[in-house]
């Protein structure tokens, strides 16, 4: 029977246990919504906790309340009071040996939040930092506070340690203190979370390492704790942890998807959905789907103008200027390259300065304009000379052998990829001489 | 260095206070960004569904729960991270609890045979699961036992209306009346009981 067009409650019940998909519900909202509310509630009829006959006292526990006050009033109190102490043992750390008293977990809390102030900025101090927030709590007299308060902090700092080490590229060192943050872990009660946050830096170390299966099981059982968690952007995360362990793998395709997603997913925070764009673009220009990875970057372009984010931005415009390459579009390639070479300049930041200026050889070079590429040594000689870098020098005999090759027609393709390697390896290695092809 | 071959993961790895901030547009102080006002406010308001996960769910012994309860908001009380959903959090941080809870407990004795059953039924939107199950527990309380048995022997035990109605010695086509009459009884108190209107 219909009622004003709608289904009574009776055929609702009745396309419950329907196998076959009814044509009216899904174009009916009031239908659609009253049918998922007894699909709720008959699928919870299924469960167990239902049924249980037990009584449970409802009334809230005033000592669980005061506990609760309590600890976080100490706690307060404790981080106010190591606002004035960190700073004084950043400056020395030896003090903590005159100084028991400090060896507080507010103290570990403080140490903590410095790294990540520095994690960017000043890695090698932040992983000092990391490093003192351990020795600190694993001083710290676990009687002191309640249940496994101290057992996590230490979890919690050894996990901090390790991804300090991993950022300024101690592996080996980074993969022990995760051991060590996963046994602290595993000892408490509640820490499901917390070591998923620990296996997204394996994960990410592991990506490293090339241990990429590894890394995707990781990823793969971080994302699904901070599901339940409702985490949205710690799973994001973690998925794109996954993507990037199947970019190490060359599976464009399997990452692509996951990327596109993330990145048109709203509920994910602008700035690192701004880079999952950017690495879906990346992807499909791998795949060779040229027009969409040009749209992508042309998104993430905007994305990163949006957020402010300048060199990122100017990142994204030197992937759409080699999407063109790619395609032989070499005059769009080479005007948006110059600009890019000009942003670089700008920016400060000569390595791509260099290797810009190498993409910009190869769009001269393939238009048959060897007289621009002399022009375009000549300015980034220019450049070089005034900048005051470790590598000036390598990065001046470089540009002079490719001046003298585009003078001397004789640049190829395989001079300038030679020239990518060299530019690549400098800032690393900046005494690195530049060897002239045989 | 740019390496074309390598996808980008956003450098907002998760180790940081200052990158949840980054991530979520969070302050970067030292007290715990999730820390709420007042944390007894928090304990009443989700003492009842955290108890029903704990010990209905997972079959925590009450006197036990309570002091899971506290574990739960003590964690929760000091993750640096931002904490987007607290419900959730809760219910996630009770379930990861309890399971510890049976961990520790087979060290020293047997587990109960129903342990199969302690495992989370579905990953997300625990907490709603569990805020639904909650409640409608407390709706059956006004059906009448007829209906409720209805309910009991078609939902959880799976029977079928054939076998209701020989257990409750009436006809196929009645048990199958009351079945219907029963789950639209019991979604008219679940309803009143949330105030939600459909």
């Amino acid at each position: 029977m219909i009622i004003e067009q709608h289904y009574d409650d009776e055929v609702l019940i009745d396309l419950l246990e329907e196998a076959e998909e009814d044509t009216h519900v899904p174009v009916c909202d009031t239908c659609t919504g009253t049918l998922q509310s007894y699909r709720d509630l008959s699928s919870a009829l299924h469960d167990n906790s239902v049924w249980d006959e037990r009584e449970l006292s409802e009334t809230a526990k005033p000592e669980t309340t005061n506990f609760l006050r309590a600890f976080a009033d100490r706690t307060r109190a404790e981080d106010a009071a190591a606002s004035a102490i960190v700073p004084k043992l950043i400056a020395n750390p030896a003090l903590i040996d005159p100084h028991p008293e400090w060896r507080t977990a507010g103290v570990v809390r403080g140490l903590l939040a410095i790294v990540d102030d520095k994690n960017f900025t000043e890695p090698k101090v932040a992983a000092e930092i990391a490093a003192l927030a351990v020795r600190v709590a694993d001083s710290l007299e676990a009687g002191q506070y309640p249940f496994d308060t101290v057992t996590k902090l230490r979890g919690k700092a050894w996990r901090t340690h390790a991804h300090m080490l991993y950022y300024v590229g101690s592996y080996n060192e980074s993969i022990k203190a995760l051991d060590r943050a996963d046994d602290l872990l595993q000892a408490c009660s509640v820490s499901e979370y917390d070591l998923a946050r620990a296996q997204v830096v394996r994960a990410q170390l592991y990506n490293e390492l090339e241990r990429l299966d590894e890394a995707v099981t990781l990823a793969d059982s971080a994302s699904t704790t901070f599901r339940k968690f409702e985490d949205i952007d710690r799973e994001a995360l973690a998925e794109a942890t996954k993507a990037a362990s199947l970019v190490g793998a060359r599976r464009y395709g399997e990452a692509l998807p996951v990327f596109m997603r993330l990145g048109a997913d709203r509920r994910i925070a602008d700035k690192p959905r701004a880079f999952y764009i950017h690495n879906a673009a990346i992807c499909s220009r791998e795949l060779s789907r040229f027009e969409e990875s040009k749209s992508l970057f042309v998104q993430a372009v905007a994305e990163f103008e949006r957020l402010g984010l300048v060199s990122a931005r100017a990142r994204a415009r030197w992937h759409l200027a080699q999407v063109m390459l790619d395609e032989h579009h070499y005059e769009q390639s080479r005007a948006l390259l110059i600009e890019l070479r000009n942003d670089f300049e700008e920016l400060g930041m000569p390595q791509d300065v260099a290797l810009t200026c190498v993409d910009e050889a190869e769009a001269s070079l393939m238009l048959g304009q060897l007289a621009e590429v002399v022009r375009l040594c000549q300015r980034a000689m220019e450049y070089f000379s005034k900048a005051s870098i470790a590598y000036t020098q390598g990065a001046l005999t470089a540009l002079a052998y490719l001046k003298e090759a585009a003078e001397g027609r004789t640049l190829t393709k395989q001079t300038l990829g030679d020239l990518r390697s060299y530019f690549e390896l400098l800032p690393q290695q900046p005494h690195l001489l530049f060897a002239y092809p045989a | 260095m740019l390496d074309p071959n390598a996808a980008e993961v956003p450098p907002v790895v998760p180790e940081s206070l200052a990158e949840s901030g980054v991530l979520a547009g969070m302050d970067t102080s030292v007290v715990p960004h999730s820390q709420p006002a007042d944390v007894g406010v928090l304990y009443v308001q989700y003492r009842d569904l955290l108890l029903h996960v704990a010990c209905r769910k997972f079959r925590v012994p009450d006197s036990d729960a309570e002091n899971l309860m506290q574990e739960v908001f003590l964690a929760y009380m000091q993750t640096e991270a931002r904490v987007e959903n607290t419900k959730a959090w809760l219910v996630a941080a009770m379930c990861n609890a309890s399971r510890h809870y049976w961990r520790q407990q087979s060290r020293t004795e047997s587990l109960p045979d129903d342990i199969s059953d302690h495992s989370d039924p579905v990953s997300h939107g625990l907490a709603d699961h569990f805020a639904v199950t909650l409640t409608l527990r407390k709706a059956l309380r006004y059906l009448q036992p007829r209906c409720r048995e209805t309910l009991y022997l078609h939902y959880y035990e799976g029977r079928s209306a054939v076998d209701v109605a020989r257990e409750m010695d009436t006809t196929s086509r009645y048990a199958e009346k009351l079945i219907h009459n029963c789950l639209k009884r019991v979604r008219e108190i679940y309803f009143s009981i949330t105030a939600v209107k459909h």
